[in-house]
């Protein structure tokens, strides 16, 4: 499972890689809840990224948003089951803030084990992070719309 | 989900907004939300992102009663305008009856709006629905600001309204041309009645 | 009496639209029994809706039917300058009986209540008088009782203690009709479409509409240019406020707006609401709640060019009416058929008459091979054997074979036997999908005569039609007769076609029957035509042996042999052998003895033609009797009962 795992920031490229290795899953986002990427595992292109990250903002949205209809508590995570392949997306709170990770994986793994390995990467992903000196600027109000696609760029060299 | 409905009397109408980020087309919501009268509208759903930016859609159901005996309900709707958006933009359109293209007016995002065109039409073909049988309205918005930044509606006009559809320059924050729009893109929509069912974006499953 | 309750409003000139009914059905319900149900009744709508003409309505049609009611009109206004006349002249007592002696008190315009305490103290103290004693309060109002500011609780409880019933703008259908019924009124009359056009145009009450109507009655009369439905909009225009259509909301609300583009979508959906769509649409209602399937009007509805409604719901009905005939047949034959899907679908009558076919055929089954005739109890020897084996294979694979199988030969060769033992090892197959048809060529003829005459022939040709093979023996019986040969054709090709097996039999080949239509003679030939010859030595002997022990004549072994000797024609005629010799045997008082039948056969024996006596007795050869010679009892009882 050595495919190419990029993050936007190092910090969180270890406990991410651990997180793949231990739950032994396919593909792997994580996302600020605009939709915009932080890093990524086993895509190969940035337009399967991009949608997939769009998708998966809104499905976040619209998960917590039917929660606080029903009773006042957004949902916060997501399991779905496919014949193949299931789908995980939850919100993983980070140092930096509430950010969402989607996972795809197949029978290789188990949801248990997704879950169980998931709480662990989210302890180590709470922890204080390292000085942001070099990190990314954060979303700006003045070009959101290239704040989006910047670090989709970097992940996949064009910067 | 049908236009009209013979047998049990009910017109329901999906309307969308469309057009690049941040060019008005979730104001064009809000300002309608708040001109119509709590007992016609639902409450008004709203997937943004913390700095305001429609993430996945607004939307706003109106219940217009009882018109000519059909119960008449519309339910408009506004997709994200970044074009990263792109694959949830998709799901949105699906169904639409009619769509209200929300152009910026400032000078700085003329390109923006020719693209945003292009991809709402490139959207349709892709559903298989021939975009000159979809009824088209634009809203030139932000006129309101100073001349110099903006681009006149003759010229806007030219540089988008390809398929001369009916057009209105607005200013959605203080509501001017908001309901001349919707009041415009629901008669194109409702004259499909007379035809047969209206052609439209496939809705999927 | 006020003017209002004059006749001038009544409910046969009151419109009732959706926008209204309720309002109407409450008024009415009061007028016939005051104070027994909405007590109060309380009627608001903006102005000029006809709220008025309500209330005057209920209050001629109370007195119209109990002309001793004491009901009196009065407008808010009139009420207080009254009371304030009677207290200020003294007279407050007498006021208040008087109005505590109505049996209906209609007021109008309660909301000017509003800030009037003493009107509101004397209202409450009338209304607890009148209500205790069971009389009836009808009000009117431009707003309902708790948007009627300023007035004491209690009275406010009072008034939205009974029924409150609004009244809104009429919709577009029905300010149509208004307009017509006024215009019927005062006898004006418009081109078509000018009402129409004119109810298009947003108006804000019934008054305006009124005037409206007004303005282009006078254009009409003083005018140069006649009205029509494209200058309506202009007459009306010249002279007409803003208009105001939209809820009479509270003042204040910015809703001017929405209330412009909600009139704008009114008549955008009026106008684009096609009529004959609608009415289609309420015949697809009409006809899904009575149980059928309206596929074929769906289909019509989603067509771009009109589609003539009433032609449609006319073909439709009779469509309905054909089923339920053939429903009701059904099931009369057997009472499971009822209300199957087929009945329910105009578009499947086809289907249900087929359904109604197969329900003939149950309950009325062709005739029947006779059971006594079966392949184990027939004799093979080499004259039959190639038709036996064709007969083996037609009924191991029924259809796929040989079809039609035609057997020929002399009489009493056994072709009727055989047969008929085809007809039973079939019925014995499950897979068949009908009953087995088995028929002689005259009933045939018979039959279709009998049906002819009754008018049945429909049903005749049902039960055959339903069979899952036919066998029709001597259908040489059929020459000549050109409408049994033209039936026998059509069943053909229908049972063919579909699969079937048919086995025929005649005393000579297809060739050689005469006045035989060629088209039946070609399908005759068209599948396997076999004889059966006379039965060669081997099979005679076989036939006496048997014969002799079935009739226990007790005869000599080699008896069988011996008889077998003379060539016969067939069975019947073994039988015809072996009965003279037991005749003779009983009659000498002894067996059947091996001298006794070479005395019988050399003695008569080369002048007794052994064959059927063809020439001296013809009768015998008649096609008929030789039909009628069953070999054994069963078949002759049988024949009787038929």
């Amino acid at each position: 499972m050595r495919a190419a795992t990029a993050a936007v920031e190092t910090w969180v490229e270890e406990p991410l890689a651990r997180f793949i290795d231990d739950a032994r899953v396919r593909l792997v986002l994580l996302l600020e809840s605009s939709g915009r990427v932080l890093a990524q595992h086993g895509f190969t292109r940035s337009v399967d990224v991009m949608s997939a990250c769009a998708l998966a903002a809104a499905i976040h949205a619209s998960a917590a948003e039917i929660g606080r209809q029903l009773d006042g508590e957004p949902f916060t995570s997501l399991h779905h089951h496919g014949q193949a392949r299931q789908i995980f997306l939850a919100e993983l709170p980070t140092a930096r803030g509430s950010h969402i990770l989607l996972t795809v994986f197949d029978d290789a793994t188990s949801i248990g084990l997704v879950r169980l390995y998931f709480t662990e990467l989210s302890k180590r992903l709470a922890a204080p992070a390292p000085a942001l000196a070099a990190a990314t600027p954060a979303p700006s109000f003045v070009d959101f719309e290239s704040d989006l696609n910047r670090n989709l760029a970097k992940l996949f060299g064009r910067i | 989900m049908s236009l009209v409905n013979y047998a049990a009397r009910e017109i329901t109408c999906k309307i969308v907004y469309y057009g690049p980020g941040r060019s008005g087309k979730t104001t064009n919501l809000h300002y309608i939300y708040n001109q119509v009268p709590q007992d016609r509208r639902g409450s008004m759903v709203s997937l943004a992102t913390q700095t305001d930016r429609t993430l996945f859609f607004d939307f706003l159901p109106l219940d217009l009663g009882s018109i000519s005996g059909f119960t008449t309900r519309f339910q408009l709707y506004t997709v994200p305008g970044q074009v990263y958006y792109a694959a949830t933009r998709k799901l949105v359109l699906q169904g639409a009856d009619g769509v209200v293209f929300i152009a910026d007016s400032q000078r700085r995002q003329l390109e923006e709006n020719v693209e945003s065109m292009q991809d709402l039409h490139a959207n349709l073909a892709e559903q298989g629905i021939d975009a000159r049988s979809v009824p088209l309205v634009i809203q030139y918005n932000k006129q309101d600001l100073p001349r110099e930044l903006i681009v006149d509606v003759d010229e806007l006009d030219d540089a988008l309204n390809f398929r001369g559809v009916p057009f209105h320059a607005g200013d959605a924050l203080r509501g001017t041309g908001v309901f001349e729009t919707l009041r415009s893109i629901s008669e194109l929509v409702l004259r499909r009645l007379s035809g047969a069912t209206a052609p439209r974006v496939a809705a999927g499953r | 009496m006020s003017v209002l309750l004059d006749g001038r409003f009544r409910f046969d000139n009151y419109v009732v639209g959706a926008s209204n009914r309720l309002a109407v059905a409450a008024g009415r319900a009061v007028a016939e029994s005051p104070g027994a149900s909405y007590n109060p009744l309380f009627i608001y709508s903006p102005s000029g809706l006809g709220k008025t003409h309500l209330i005057g309505a209920i209050g001629f049609a109370a007195k119209q039917l109990q002309p001793e009611l004491v009901v009196e009109y009065v407008p808010l206004d009139d009420f207080v300058d009254r009371l304030h006349i009677a207290i200020s002249s003294g007279h407050a007592d007498a006021f208040k009986q008087l109005y505590q002696r109505v049996d209906l008190l209609l007021l109008d315009d309660v909301q000017f209540l509003t800030g009037r305490r003493e009107t509101q103290s004397e209202m409450l103290r009338i209304f607890n008088a009148l209500q205790g004693s069971g009389r009836q309060i009808v009000m009117a109002s431009d707003r309902p009782p708790s948007e009627i500011a300023d007035v004491d609780e209690r009275l406010v409880t009072r008034l939205a203690g009974g029924l409150i019933v609004d009244i809104s703008l009429p919709e577009y259908e029905t300010r149509v009709a208004i307009l017509r019924s006024k215009c019927a009124e005062s006898e004006m009359t418009f081109a078509t479409g000018v009402l129409e056009e004119l109810a298009k145009m947003p108006c804000g009450s019934v008054r305006e509409l009124q005037g409206a109507l007004n303005r282009l009655a006078a254009h009409a009369a003083l005018g140069d240019r006649p009205v029509t439905p494209q200058n309506v909009r202009a007459i009306v225009a010249g002279g007409r406020a803003t208009p105001a259509f939209g809820r009479a909301a509270p003042a204040g609300d910015s809703s001017d707006e929405f209330a412009g583009f909600l009139s704008d979508i009114s008549v955008a959906v009026a106008q684009h609401v096609e009529g004959w769509r609608v009415r289609l649409g309420e015949r697809v209602a009409h006809w899904q709640r009575k149980g059928y399937s309206t596929a074929m009007l769906d289909r019509a509805l989603a067509l771009t060019e009109e589609a003539d409604v009433d032609a449609l719901d006319a073909a439709f009905a009779s469509g309905v009416a054909r089923l339920e005939q053939l429903e009701a047949q059904a099931v009369l034959l057997d009472p499971r058929l009822a209300g199957l899907d087929v009945f329910r679908d105009p578009e499947r009558v086809a289907e249900a008459e087929a359904r109604i076919e197969q329900a003939i055929a149950a309950h009325d089954p062709p005739p029947a091979p006779w059971p006594a005739f079966t392949i184990e109890t027939l004799i093979a020897g080499k004259s039959n054997q190639m038709a036996l084996r064709a007969a083996e294979a037609s009924i191991e694979a029924p259809g796929a074979r040989y079809n039609p199988l035609f057997v020929h030969g002399g009489t009493g060769v056994g072709k009727t036997h055989l047969v008929h033992a085809v007809g039973n090892a079939l019925r014995r197959n499950a897979a068949l999908s009908g009953p087995v048809a088995c028929v002689s060529g005259s009933q045939f003829v018979d039959e279709l005569i009998a049906a002819l005459q009754d008018g049945t022939v429909d049903r005749w040709r049902a039960r055959y039609r339903a069979a899952g093979a036919l066998i029709v023996d001597d259908v040489h019986a059929l020459a000549g007769k050109e409408r049994s040969q033209e039936e026998l054709f059509h069943l053909f090709n229908a049972l063919h076609s579909a699969g079937r097996q048919l086995v025929l039999a005649s005393d000579r080949p297809p060739s050689e029957i005469g006045e035989l239509e060629a088209r039946l003679r070609s399908r005759f030939d068209g599948g396997l035509v076999v004889a059966i010859q006379p039965p060669d030595r081997a099979l005679r002997e076989a036939l006496y042996a048997r014969i002799l022990v079935d009739r226990g004549a007790g005869a000599e072994p080699g008896v069988a042999a011996l008889l077998a000797e003379l060539p016969v024609s067939g069975a019947a005629e073994v039988e015809s052998v072996v009965d003279r010799v037991m005749h003779m045997a009983r009659s000498s008082g002894g067996h059947v003895t091996m001298s006794l039948v070479r005395r019988e056969l050399n003695a008569g024996g080369a002048a007794t033609p052994v064959s059927v006596p063809a020439i001296a007795d013809k009768s015998f050869l008649d096609a008929e009797k030789v039909v009628m010679e069953w070999p054994d009892l069963d078949g002759r009882v049988m024949e009787e009962l038929r």
